[in-house]
Formats: C-alpha cells, sequence, structure tokens
C-alpha cells in the first residue's frame, strides 16, 4: 500500500526550517528561556541598588529606555478592539485607584494615611523584595513589547 | 479600625475586585475583556503605547529609584 503524498507542510518543525538568511529561527521556548534568564539576571544585578541613589535610577533607566524605545516604535500585533464596555470597567478601576492614591497623597503625610509606595518600603527595602519588584516590572514590561 | 488598617483593606480590595473582574471576563459569552487583552487594544495605537510605555517606566522609577 503506497502512503498518501504529502501536500502540506504540517508536521514541519518550524524550529527546523532555515530562514532567507540561511540561519535558523530560535524555537519559542528556547526564546521564552532566554527572555526569563536575561530577567532574572538583570534583577539579581540591580536589586544590589538601594532605593534613593543614582545607581538605582541608572538600573531602572538601563532597562526602561531601551524597553520603551522598542515598545513604542514596534509595530503592533493585530488585536481587536476592547469594546466601550471593556474600556469603561477598565478605565473606572484605573480611576478608583487614582482617586484612592491622590486622595492619601493629599491627605495627611504620616504613617497612620501611608500611600501604596509607602506600604511596599518595607518591601523594597530588602534584597529578596527587590529583585521580586524588578522582575514584576521588567517581566511586565518584556510582556508589554512582546504585544 | 485604625486609619492605616483600612487604607490597606482599600487597596487589598480594589486587587480583589480588579482580580475578580479579570475572571469574570475569562469566562464565556462575558461582555468585558481581560485586563491583557484590553491593553493589547490599547497598544494597537502609537499614542496607546507611548501612554502604557511612560506608565510602566514612571512606575519603575516611582517604586524602585525614586
Amino acid at each position: 500500500m503506497r502512503k498518501p503524498l504529502r501536500t502540506d507542510n504540517a508536521e514541519v518543525d518550524p524550529a527546523r526550517e532555515v530562514g532567507a538568511d540561511g540561519v535558523r529561527p530560535r524555537p519559542a521556548w528556547r526564546r521564552r528561556a532566554v527572555i526569563v534568564g536575561a530577567v532574572v539576571a538583570y534583577a539579581l544585578l540591580a536589586a544590589g541598588c538601594r532605593p534613593l541613589t543614582r545607581p538605582a535610577l541608572g538600573a531602572v533607566l538601563v532597562a526602561g529606555i531601551p524597553l520603551c524605545w522598542l515598545g513604542v516604535r514596534r509595530r503592533p500585533r493585530r488585536a481587536p478592539s476592547a469594546g466601550a464596555r471593556s474600556a469603561a470597567v477598565w478605565l473606572s478601576l484605573l480611576g478608583l485607584v487614582a482617586a484612592f492614591e491622590l486622595g492619601l497623597w493629599l491627605g495627611p503625610d504620616d504613617p497612620a494615611h501611608p500611600t501604596l509606595s509607602t506600604l511596599a518600603d518595607p518591601v523594597l527595602s530588602t534584597y529578596p523584595g527587590r529583585v521580586l519588584g524588578y522582575v514584576a516590572w521588567v517581566g511586565s514590561g518584556a510582556w508589554l513589547v512582546s504585544r | 479600625m485604625t486609619p492605616r488598617a483600612a487604607i490597606v483593606a482599600g487597596f487589598a480590595a480594589i486587587l480583589a475586585l480588579a482580580v475578580a473582574v479579570d475572571l469574570v471576563a475569562r469566562r464565556a459569552g462575558s461582555g468585558v475583556r481581560p485586563l491583557s487583552a484590553a491593553l493589547a487594544a490599547v497598544l494597537r495605537s502609537r499614542g496607546g503605547r507611548v501612554a502604557v510605555f511612560g506608565a510602566w517606566l514612571w512606575l519603575g522609577w516611582h517604586f524602585l529609584a525614586r
């Protein structure tokens, strides 16, 4: 019995395909692992800088400016419109957070009325807390760039 | 309840509300899209990208460097 001729490329592994420039593209999982590794390595280094210092500002800018540049310049993926209802719901939540935070910021400046950043300070004053903070921040930036 | 405890509870309630909205939005037939899809929609335009990345950079500066 003869095997049917294959007329499609459904079983071709995209990772094995060779591009026009002769270079094989990296598989998605490997690219993802490289990004995760880079984010964690950056966070471990950057968390060595204590907040309110110039090294900390440099650590934020050294990752923040390139990611912003990439994210703004990159051609966006096609995504369906969110719709008026979604926009209303999410903008209402954003407005609620902003109003709550602004009320605290304009209110009494004492430990009894902490803003969100004041509440985060005890966590971010420790090295493990800063590692988590940098992972969350740079990870979210990398995710935004990929959209 | 002290003012500090009330403020912490307020932030926790807003976070819980956001998580609940996102979970409801992921159910089939929901008229609201999840946060990730809403953000992806905002990022379709150049202006949206500038606003989102500007906010993201400000958050990093505010919490980690300032």
